[in-house]
């Protein structure tokens, strides 16, 4: 009966992985059809810590911006749009203006170990572990 | 217990199906993407530029056949590098984008990979 339990507990975190992954695509789309900038994001985590890989082709370094602050990464950034006055566009499907992504980030995040490296487009923060807290043991004293 | 797992498991087989017909499949069921691309036109000539991020220079291939232009290739994203995926919205796969350049007497091309955009002038000769 509990592993029967546990098997639909995973089941119902799965699905709603799935669920949240969804939506975030939607949300995704959707900005990217109004014409927003909104760098998609892969993250995993691994025994030495968290990495997330945005999407930021074109963007220049000097306008990227990666901040933690109350447990939240948030990345600003910008792509100017290179046509002016004696250019025309003729077609467009990339999106430029500036963007703004907040993520929170998970208990055992260590935020005063985040590097963030920028290479062909891809911007790589590595956001260490803290160690394991064991639970803590408070004693009951006798008043 | 046994009631409420049936619910459970016909709930989730209803939601992913669900979510299966409305194309809200997560990224790696569907292999292939279309990078994003612009077509702007300068008083020298065209200039093309296509989002490649990650991108190396020898995975992408940009072929002139008369005036179509054709640029392709696959962009691996690597997913979680072995490690547990907590997000996975970057798309990759293999890809091919072909356009009409306007017809003249021979164009001259160049090709540029910077910051995961690559540039095609097309410069009128």
């Amino acid at each position: 009966m509990r592993d029967t339990f546990w098997d639909a507990r995973r089941e119902i975190r799965e699905l709603r992985a799935r669920m949240d992954q969804a939506f975030r695509l939607a949300r995704q789309q959707q900005a990217a059809a109004a014409g927003q900038l909104a760098p998609p994001l892969d993250c995993h985590v691994g025994p030495e810590g968290f990495t997330l890989i945005f999407d930021v082709p074109g963007v220049d370094r000097a306008s990227l911006n990666v901040k933690v602050e109350h447990g939240v990464l948030t990345v600003t950034g910008e792509k100017p749009a290179a046509d002016d006055a004696t250019t025309r566009v003729l077609r467009r499907e990339r999106a430029y203006g500036t963007f703004r992504r907040t993520i929170p980030l998970p208990e055992d995040a260590d935020p005063s170990q985040v590097t963030a490296k920028l290479q062909d487009g891809e911007l790589r923060i590595s956001i260490g572990r803290q160690a394991e807290a064991g639970p803590r043991r408070i004693e009951v004293v006798a008043e | 217990m046994t009631d409420h797992l049936d619910t459970i498991l016909d709930l989730r087989h209803r939601l992913v199906r669900m979510l299966e017909a409305g194309g809200a499949t997560p990224p790696s069921a569907r292999e292939t993407f279309t990078p994003p691309l612009d077509v702007v036109h300068a008083p020298g000539g065209l200039t093309i530029t296509v989002e490649l991020p990650g991108m190396a220079r020898e995975e992408i291939d940009v072929e002139l056949h008369g005036n179509m232009l054709t640029i392709s290739g696959e962009r691996k994203t690597r997913p979680c590098e072995g490690q547990q995926c907590l997000r996975r919205e970057r798309r990759g796969g293999r890809f091919k984008r072909s356009l009409a350049l306007p017809t003249s007497d021979h164009n001259e091309l160049s090709a540029a990979l910077k910051d995961g955009v690559l540039t095609i002038k097309v410069q009128r000769s």
